[in-house]
């Protein structure tokens, strides 16, 4: 082991995240995707960029985390929702085996509505209930450039839904994944991971690659009974992109195929005939497949437009519910630079087509979830401006407003105003105003569920259905902003906030319960994100994340969702990453991590008295580089407890909790 | 809410007739050094310099940076690849004491006075400078990296390159922007 080195040295190997921190570089990405270039080539590298604004993200006004390539790969995560877990602000839980609760700011749930995913670009919610279904969100991890996590309403630029943050998961560039990669692996709870990609420069403007990955997981295991969740999976996704790039035009065209063979265990699904009660394992499928073209002209330094279109299909087949969905989106930026002014409108077009079916039964006439009608078709139209304008050297004032018509509740505006002020080269101060707004979604306006079913002739049915007058929850959100990196080796980002909410969904109370927009109140937090590159082999992140809940309902309404609201956050949540260097080939990385007891998880939780005790959790990730083209990595996840519970679904699946894994993975660049 | 429209509605026209106060560098920050990087390595593998002087005798080849952070980050890409068969060493320098021990000196922020010291110091030696400071080759640089448009392009010194027993092919040459040889 060698651990001497020069001040250079140390500097040399600053990782990617501690560049971003400084004023100086770019928060994005480490790898230098021009050292390959000769000099010709070089000449014609524009280093000029205003599509999108890959702006700094130290000088965003927003409070943004991003999790690099290098932070994936050295963490050992095997899944985009366990990468998550190292962004300040979110609380990822992982409810079973293939389910995850994510959310940014509170209010988490499987069903959790308020976050926006995007994957390149393409949105990842499905349409039913606003949530995303992490079971069928994956790609090639080694691919994946960076997460750009924003906490907060990002409303004014990537519209509705996005009313507590957002995440954008945006993957390498084709020039960036020439050639081949194969990955194999497994243990004992990733009991197989196989990942394939070839990437070849197609012609002087044109790049490709395509990608296959596999991967087959073990089942967590009952909390009541320590035996089988019955949650084992196998998922199965392919896809390719091709990048082209003439100096003043770029274009992408991508598109991947998935499908996952899933399985959980259902309990409690109430029939309206005897037995009452309906328990069994679920062998439920998922497929889908989307295509997603961009096209960006630039007019000239000053003057851009993108253009982007996708169609995205998704199916999922479950015991209580079949869904489909298929969506075309159009989206269209415009960016212009104008004296003091920097302006960027876009306008976006959005249709969607569901279809629901019984998969089973349970009566004659009622089944756990059933929408009327059983195809919906919905179009959203929207509209928004942005300025972001120079007041002075220092302070920056960006204005905004998405407007949006949807099928639901008419029109929506949402507008935002934040400032930036950039003290020094070491600090950064910002604030933010905006409003936000989150849809309602199919299930809310035209689904109904059986709640419970009291035993008798005739019975009993409790059900929660929809209400054609639900409308938009809405919050006005408070934000500051601090930043701080008195030098390249250590950086702070806290940010703080207070949001006020109106109109948030409740329920009627039983037993024919509806939707209802009778919960109301405020939430605040604080997130503090830290890194400290103590020595050019030892580096330290942390990230911090406190919570606090206050809600209220009006009097008439069932009493379930204010408790469920409150007490579906940890007050407290620690991450410490520690990445240390034996030597220039060997890397071991330590993650410790601390999320505080979870009150009332859910409806379920609350109906059960169920807790969701805190957890103290290490992953440790062990990594040699054997040669320039191979390399190994061991790694332990959750090693402190054999098995721990992170979450409890709201209805139909079994309390599950997540087991100790340790699996070893090959990869090799050819 | 209508009044308060009015008031940001008006606020955000009356930008528009501001004159643009400090307009932000067009560089994208992140693109400008990850090509500067690409510049010195490219330099670092055409160039031939004379056979080692004992100062040299490294089993490394050396690229120093002259200048504190953000510069310090700057060549970390270049680490261990490697140039005239040997493995690339970067070190950094805040004095010229020493900057002889280099292939390439990358100036990365530094005064007038430092600049010209360095120069001095380094005249005659196999020392390839490379700086995107105004005016480097001019100066007795070897090589000047600056912005052009929205391309980084450079210029070279040849008189500078032949006194210290460099050797830049013609190649290389032809593609800078300037090619300056001092009079007779």
């Amino acid at each position: 082991m060698n651990f001497k080195g020069s001040p250079m040295k140390r500097a040399l190997l600053i990782p990617a995240f501690l560049l971003a921190c400084t004023a100086d570089t770019s928060w994005a990405s480490t790898e230098n995707e021009f050292l390959d270039l000769d000099l010709s080539q070089l000449m014609q590298v524009k280093v000029t960029s205003v599509t999108k604004k890959p702006q700094e993200l130290a000088d965003s006004a927003a409070a943004v985390f991003v999790i690099s390539n290098e932070d994936i790969r050295r963490s050992g995560v095997t899944s985009i929702p366990e990468a998550l877990r190292m962004a300040p602000g979110l609380q990822v839980a992982r409810i079973s085996s293939n389910k995850w609760a994510i959310t940014s700011r509170g209010f988490n749930g499987f069903f959790a509505n308020k976050l926006l995913v995007l994957m390149d670009g393409r949105s990842i919610y499905t349409p039913a209930f606003s949530g995303v279904y992490w079971d069928s969100q994956d790609y090639l991890l080694e691919d994946i450039d960076r997460i750009e996590v924003i906490r907060g309403p990002g409303a004014t630029m990537w519209g509705a839904n996005a009313v507590n943050g957002v995440i954008n998961i945006i993957t390498k560039k084709t020039t960036e994944t020439t050639g081949g990669l194969i990955s194999l692996g497994g243990g004992n709870q990733e009991k197989a991971m196989a990942g394939l990609r070839y990437g070849s420069q197609i012609n002087e403007s044109m790049a490709g690659r395509v990608y296959l990955k596999m991967n087959d997981r073990a089942s967590s295991e009952l909390s009541s009974s320590g035996q089988d969740g019955g949650d084992a999976w196998t998922t199965c996704q392919g896809g390719f992109r091709i990048d082209g790039d003439n100096g003043t035009e770029k274009w992408t065209m991508q598109g991947d195929l998935h499908q996952g063979d899933n399985n959980q265990h259902l309990i409690n699904l109430s029939l309206i005939q005897p037995p009452w009660i309906y328990s069994n394992d679920d062998n439920y499928d998922t497929l889908g497949w989307n295509m997603l073209g961009r096209w960006n002209h630039d007019f000239s330094a000053d003057n851009a437009t993108t253009l982007q279109i996708y169609y995205d299909v998704v199916e999922r087949q479950e015991f209580y519910l079949n869904q489909d969905h298929n969506t075309f989106d159009l989206d269209f930026q415009h960016q212009l630079r104008l004296g003091s002014n920097d302006l960027i409108w876009g306008l976006a077009f959005r249709s969607t087509c569901s279809d629901f079916t019984k998969t089973i039964t349970v009566n004659s006439t009622t089944s756990q979830v059933s929408f009327s009608p059983s195809t919906l078709h919905h179009d959203l139209y929207s509209g928004f401006l942005q300025d972001e304008i120079s007041l002075n050297a220092s302070i920056f004032l960006t204005l905004g407003s998405k407007i949006e018509h949807n099928d639901f509740t008419g029109i929506e505006v949402q507008p935002s105003a934040r400032l930036l002020w950039q003290i020094n080269n070491q600090q950064r101060l910002w604030g933010a105003v905006s409003r936000a707004v989150r849809t309602p979604s199919q299930i809310e306006q035209y689904g109904t569920m059986t709640t419970y079913v009291i035993p008798g002739m005739p019975p009993t049915v409790a059900t929660l259905g929809s209400n054609e007058q639900y409308d938009s929850e809405e919050v006005i959100a408070y934000e500051l902003g601090y930043r701080f990196s008195p030098r390249a080796s250590f950086c702070l980002d806290l940010a703080t906030y207070y949001n006020e909410y109106e109109k948030l969904r409740s329920y009627s109370a039983s037993p024919y319960r509806n939707f209802t927009n009778n919960m109301y109140g405020s939430n605040h937090g604080v997130e503090l994100a830290s890194t400290w590159q103590a020595q050019y082999w030892l580096s330290l992140q942390l990230a911090y994340t406190y919570t606090k809940n206050n809600f209220h309902l009006d009097s008439t309404e069932d009493l379930s969702s204010a408790p469920v609201a409150k007490g579906s956050s940890p007050a407290h949540q620690l991450s410490l990453r520690t990445a240390l260097d034996l030597n220039d080939q060997t890397h071991c990385d330590f993650w410790l991590r601390y999320v505080d007891k979870l009150n009332v998880a859910s409806v379920n939780a609350w109906s059960n008295d169920w807790v969701v005790n805190d957890y103290v959790e290490l992953d440790i990730s062990l990594s040699w580089q054997i040669s320039q083209q191979l390399k190994a990595q061991l790694v332990g996840q959750n090693l402190l407890n054999s098995s721990h519970l992170e979450f409890i679904q709201e209805s139909f699946t079994a309390r599950t909790e997540l087991k100790r894994s340790i699996y070893a993975k090959i990869n090799w660049d050819f | 809410m209508r009044k308060w429209l009015i008031i940001l509605a008006t606020l955000w026209l009356a930008t528009w007739s501001t004159p643009a106060g400090a307009e932000s560098s067009p560089l994208d920050k992140a693109r400008f050094p990850k090509v500067q990087a690409a510049y010195v390595l490219n330099f670092a593998k055409f160039i031939t310099w004379p056979p080692p002087s004992p100062a040299q005798s490294h089993h490394t080849f050396i690229i120093g940076i002259f200048g504190a952070a953000p510069g310090e980050t700057l060549l970390q890409p270049l680490h261990n690849k490697t140039a005239q068969g040997e493995k690339i060493e970067i070190r950094t320098y805040t004095s010229s004491k020493d900057t002889e021990q280099c292939h390439i000196l990358f100036i990365n922020q530094a005064t007038g006075k430092d600049t010209a010291e360095l120069l001095n110091h380094l005249h005659g030696k196999p020392v390839v400078t490379i700086s995107t400071l105004p005016n480097f080759a001019r100066d007795g640089g070897t090589i000047e990296l600056f912005q052009q448009g929205e391309n980084i392009l450079f210029s070279i010194n040849l008189s500078t390159a032949k006194q210290s027993g460099l050797s830049i092919p013609s190649q290389v040459l032809a593609l800078a922007v300037e090619v300056l040889v001092a009079k007779q």
